[in-house]
């Protein structure tokens, strides 16, 4: 398991390295604008085609990029409906306060749990392969959240459930 | 082939740089909406020096600045659709500013000095080229737009005649038009590409595609005429690097699929050497076997000019397994936790992409290049880079 993890996380990492070759680019559709191009799609000569590496059918990344930003969607493991409920809000918290991230999304993009948008902005400030150790240290890390926040519920769970029962007999 | 090289940690970030003729002085953008214009730069330390000019003017980001060699005027364009040229008036000391009426509604994306000074062409985001020429009846720079393109203009270079730009950008293609303009007497000339006989201002002469229904189709960032005006190379965002090779007309072309990172600029340092730089923040020098008369051979990676020191490698190139595991305990150790996949440090020079080089030419003028060229095989040349590191790097070969 662990193996086939380390093996998906590589695969995002050298595909995100690649991707990342971006660099400033004034809009060709709006005057004195500057936007990133995968957000507007005005011109689909500037974007190139997605990329998605998926671990299961559930657990999958999708990156989009285009002259001077790339997207980066992840979708996280939900094995059952309470990973399913812990996924939602954990992102939701985050996406609340996504300006902390700096490249985090306020939403994300359709069938995906969280997004980032990365600008050539970001990669002027930032180095990039610190950047992508973020990236990739936010994949390992959120998995391993949400599973420290099921096993926990399920204790509370079971913990309430013996008082309750205690309490009846 | 050794190569030195010498760090100047100029700025913040850098978007563009251009030497003066002599080499004595170095205009940069400092990712900004200004030039600073450093003097003393042949100092080896960059606390040497001097800041001896801001060029104000533009309100945007500066995309692109170049020094004309022949009258050492600047050019700099910028994304607020603006173009100025600089004359520095050496009674005051002051660069003055001229206007370029360029007639563009968006960014302009990159502008080059024609090699006689004359004239200069920007490229810009309207999908156009725009060729500059003094009018000095109303003391300005007006231009005569190269249109056809489809999309923005990433680069424009001139071919060594000054008649003839290479101009390549997002619609995927690479293009060669006449640029001649005839109300400041230029002759028609389209170089080793056959006869100009017919032709027009504007009209392309060779107009090459990528085509766009391969999966690894991708825009082309840069362009660079070898200094014969004999071969053009471009580099395109799928890490293709190609060769147009002309000669009495007729035009061969050779692709070389570079195995690291696209490249974001390119210089002829002579006519069998290239310098490819970009994303892989690393210089990657192309040769030609042939030399000047012969064009047989075709082009090949040589080497990266940054090399990964050696001290680096000595723990795992032993080759033992045991000194692997020691020095993967020992930076646990260090760090407390697993060591990360990338290292802490980069080893390149440049710790971010690459966005200009820029070959430079020993500013002695003949003498000195009848020397090299005397003295035989030996490769010399030298060249700068400039990265969205804020570094200036100056290799030499």
């Amino acid at each position: 398991m662990a193996t086939t993890q380390k093996a998906y996380l590589q695969c995002v990492r050298a595909t995100l390295d690649a991707a990342l070759c971006i660099r400033n680019f004034g809009s060709q559709t709006v005057e004195r604008h500057n936007k990133p191009e995968v957000e507007v799609k005005d011109s689909k000569e500037l974007s190139l085609k997605p990329i998605k590496i998926a671990r299961t059918a559930q657990e999958r990344v999708l990156i989009e990029t285009s002259v001077n930003s790339v997207r980066f969607s992840i979708a996280l493991k939900k094995a059952d409906h309470l990973e399913h409920i812990l996924a939602s809000q954990f992102t939701r918290f985050l996406m609340q306060r996504a300006e902390h991230f700096i490249i985090l999304r306020r939403k994300a993009v359709d069938d995906y749990d969280i997004s980032f948008l990365i600008t050539n902005k970001h990669l002027e400030r930032m180095w990039k392969h610190k950047l992508i150790d973020f990236v990739i240290q936010f994949m390992e890390d959120v998995d391993r959240e949400i599973s420290a926040m099921k096993i926990s519920v399920n204790a509370r769970s079971r913990a309430v459930a013996t008082e309750l029962m205690k309490a009846l007999a | 082939m050794a190569t030195s090289a010498i760090v100047h940690r100029v700025s913040a970030t850098i978007s563009a740089h251009a030497w003066s003729p002599d080499r004595k002085q170095l205009a940069v953008c400092p990712n900004s909406n200004d030039v600073r214009v450093y003097s003393n730069v042949g100092s080896k330390s960059t606390d040497d020096w001097e800041l001896s000019h801001t060029l104000e003017g533009h309100d945007l980001l500066v995309t692109s600045i170049d020094w004309c060699p022949v009258t050492g005027r600047i050019v700099t364009c910028s994304q607020d659709r603006n173009a100025f040229v600089w004359t520095f008036n050496s009674s005051t000391g002051e660069w003055t500013k001229q206007m370029v009426l360029l007639r563009i509604n968006r960014a302009a994306t990159s502008c080059r000095w024609s090699p006689n000074g004359k004239k200069f062409a920007v490229s810009s985001g309207s999908n156009t080229v725009c060729i500059c020429s003094f009018d000095e009846v109303s003391d300005w720079w007006v231009s005569q737009a190269i249109t056809r393109f489809k999309s923005t203009v990433n680069a424009v270079e001139w071919h060594p005649n000054s008649m003839l730009v290479a101009a390549v950008g997002c619609d995927y293609h690479c293009r060669i038009a006449a640029a001649w303009v005839t109300d400041i007497g230029d002759t028609p000339d389209v170089g080793p590409f056959g006869s100009a006989e017919g032709l027009e201002f504007g009209d392309m002469i060779v107009d090459r595609s990528i085509s766009s229904d391969t999966t690894t189709a991708a825009w082309i960032n840069a362009a660079a005429w070898s200094p014969s005006g004999n071969c053009l190379a471009y580099a395109t965002q799928a890490s293709d690097v190609c060769f147009l090779s002309a000669r009495g007309g007729a035009v061969t072309e050779q692709t070389i699929r570079v195995r690291g990172l696209p490249a974001l600029s390119l210089a002829f340092i002579d006519d069998k050497t290239l310098v490819a730089a970009g994303f892989d923040m690393n210089p990657a020098i192309f040769r030609h076997p042939g030399d000047g008369w012969v064009t047989s051979g075709e082009w090949s990676f040589d080497t990266f000019a940054d090399k990964k020191p050696e001290t680096g490698k000595a723990g795992t190139g032993g080759g033992s397994a045991f000194s692997a595991a020691r020095s993967m305990f020992a930076s646990k150790v260090a760090t407390g936790r697993a060591a990360a996949a990338s290292s802490e440090k980069l080893w390149t020079r440049h710790e971010a992409a690459i966005v200009e080089v820029r070959a430079l030419t020993k500013p002695a003028g003949k003498a000195a290049g009848a020397a090299a060229a005397a003295a035989g095989s030996a490769v010399t040349g030298s060249f700068s880079t400039a990265g969205s590191d804020g570094r200036i790097v100056v290799w030499t070969m």
